[in-house]
């Protein structure tokens, strides 16, 4: 299982490198039903942030703005991850 | 007896990833520079990977390796003629390019005359969730932040806003947000264009402000470069002000090349 991982941390990364945005976050979301606890996807999006992130204004200009947008990808991580793990607890299937 | 509530360890969780996750963004402005070094050795180490996929994307398909020796010959012969067809128009764009000269010289404006650097796109909108650019000229090149990346020749597009050894990444003016200084019409009528995504912007003038559809847009300062030109005008009655939507005047999805104007 441990080797699936890993295995499933690379693909991703290529993934990041070379697939759509939508297809990225396709695969991370069946990832993070697939393992447990997968923090993975974490580091997956702050790895897409610095490759392609942009300020972007996600909140008016000011006080915010900065610090909220050049990070998109890991933020929205980071709620799949929790989101993701608490469904879990609530599906039969697990 | 009264039982303490045990505190749920699903709540504390959350707290602990949300103030984690607030605890970031303030001391980022701080820890900024820490970044910069794995975001130059990512884009470093992926950029070739990039430039693969491009370079076999340009074939259309990846069994264009394989077609038959008639078929290259009837794409050579069409190209043949698509060349002839191009030399005729360059003849008259010339004409066209001078008689524009001297309008702008009329109008007070002036041609960029630096040099320019030819990159192509790397990764576009769509493919990342971002108005952004990547693109493979950097240092190397000249490159330097804060220059314009122009496409189709003077359609201004966006900026340079990081650069690294052999790319750059260019933020589009078009993107959601992005407040860009322009004039309109012949009468230079000075105004922001706020970018809506996707390519479009959005000016707010007052009603009493005369435009027309198909008036051009262009950034303001000493060296102009075409936005765009007028699109269509919303007016309501009870308003006091009237909407301008304009698009740019090149498909961000279909350019390959770029040009990087070098300060």
């Amino acid at each position: 299982m441990i080797g699936l991982r890993i295995a499933s941390f690379f693909f991703l990364l290529g993934l990041v490198a070379l697939a759509p945005w939508w297809v990225i976050l396709l695969f991370i979301v069946a990832a993070l039903f697939f393992f447990k606890n997968y923090y993975e996807a974490v580091v997956l999006g702050l790895i897409y942030d610095l490759l392609y992130g942009a300020p972007v204004p996600v909140i008016d200009p000011g006080l915010f703005e900065f610090y909220t947008s050049s990070f998109l990808f890991l933020f929205v991580s980071v709620l799949l991850l929790l989101i993701i793990e608490e469904s879990k607890k609530h599906l039969t299937f697990y | 007896m009264n039982y303490r509530q045990s505190r749920s360890p699903i709540r504390s969780k959350w707290v602990y990833v949300l103030a984690g996750l607030l605890l970031f963004f303030l001391l980022y402005p701080s820890v900024q520079g820490l970044f910069e070094g794995p975001k130059s050795f990512l884009i470093g180490a992926v950029s070739p990977l990039w430039r693969a996929q491009d370079g076999a994307l340009r074939n259309n398909s990846p069994i264009s390796y394989f077609v038959s020796k008639k078929e290259l010959l009837d794409e050579n012969q069409e190209l043949k003629n698509r060349i002839e067809e191009l030399e005729n128009l360059e003849a008259l764009n010339v004409l066209l390019s001078d008689e524009n000269e001297r309008l702008k010289t009329l109008l007070g404006r002036s041609e960029f005359r630096g040099e320019r650097v030819l990159a192509s796109i790397l990764i576009r909108p769509g493919r990342i969730p971002f108005d952004v650019l990547l693109i493979d000229a950097g240092k190397q090149d000249g490159v330097t932040k804060g220059s314009f990346v122009v496409a189709q020749g003077s359609n201004v597009v966006g900026e340079i806003t990081e650069v690294f050894e052999t790319t750059s990444r260019a933020r589009l003016f078009s993107s959601g947000g992005e407040v860009t200084p322009i004039v309109i019409g012949s009468e230079n009528i000075s105004a922001e264009a706020v970018g809506l995504g996707g390519g479009n912007y959005e000016i707010t003038l007052p009603r009493e402000v005369i435009i027309e559809e198909g008036d051009i847009i262009s950034t303001s300062g000493i060296e102009a470069f075409v936005l765009g030109v007028v699109g269509s005008i919303e007016k309501k009655p009870a308003d006091a002000f009237q909407k301008i939507l304009f698009k740019i005047p090149v498909n961000i999805q279909e350019v390959k090349f770029v040009e990087v104007l070098l300060r």
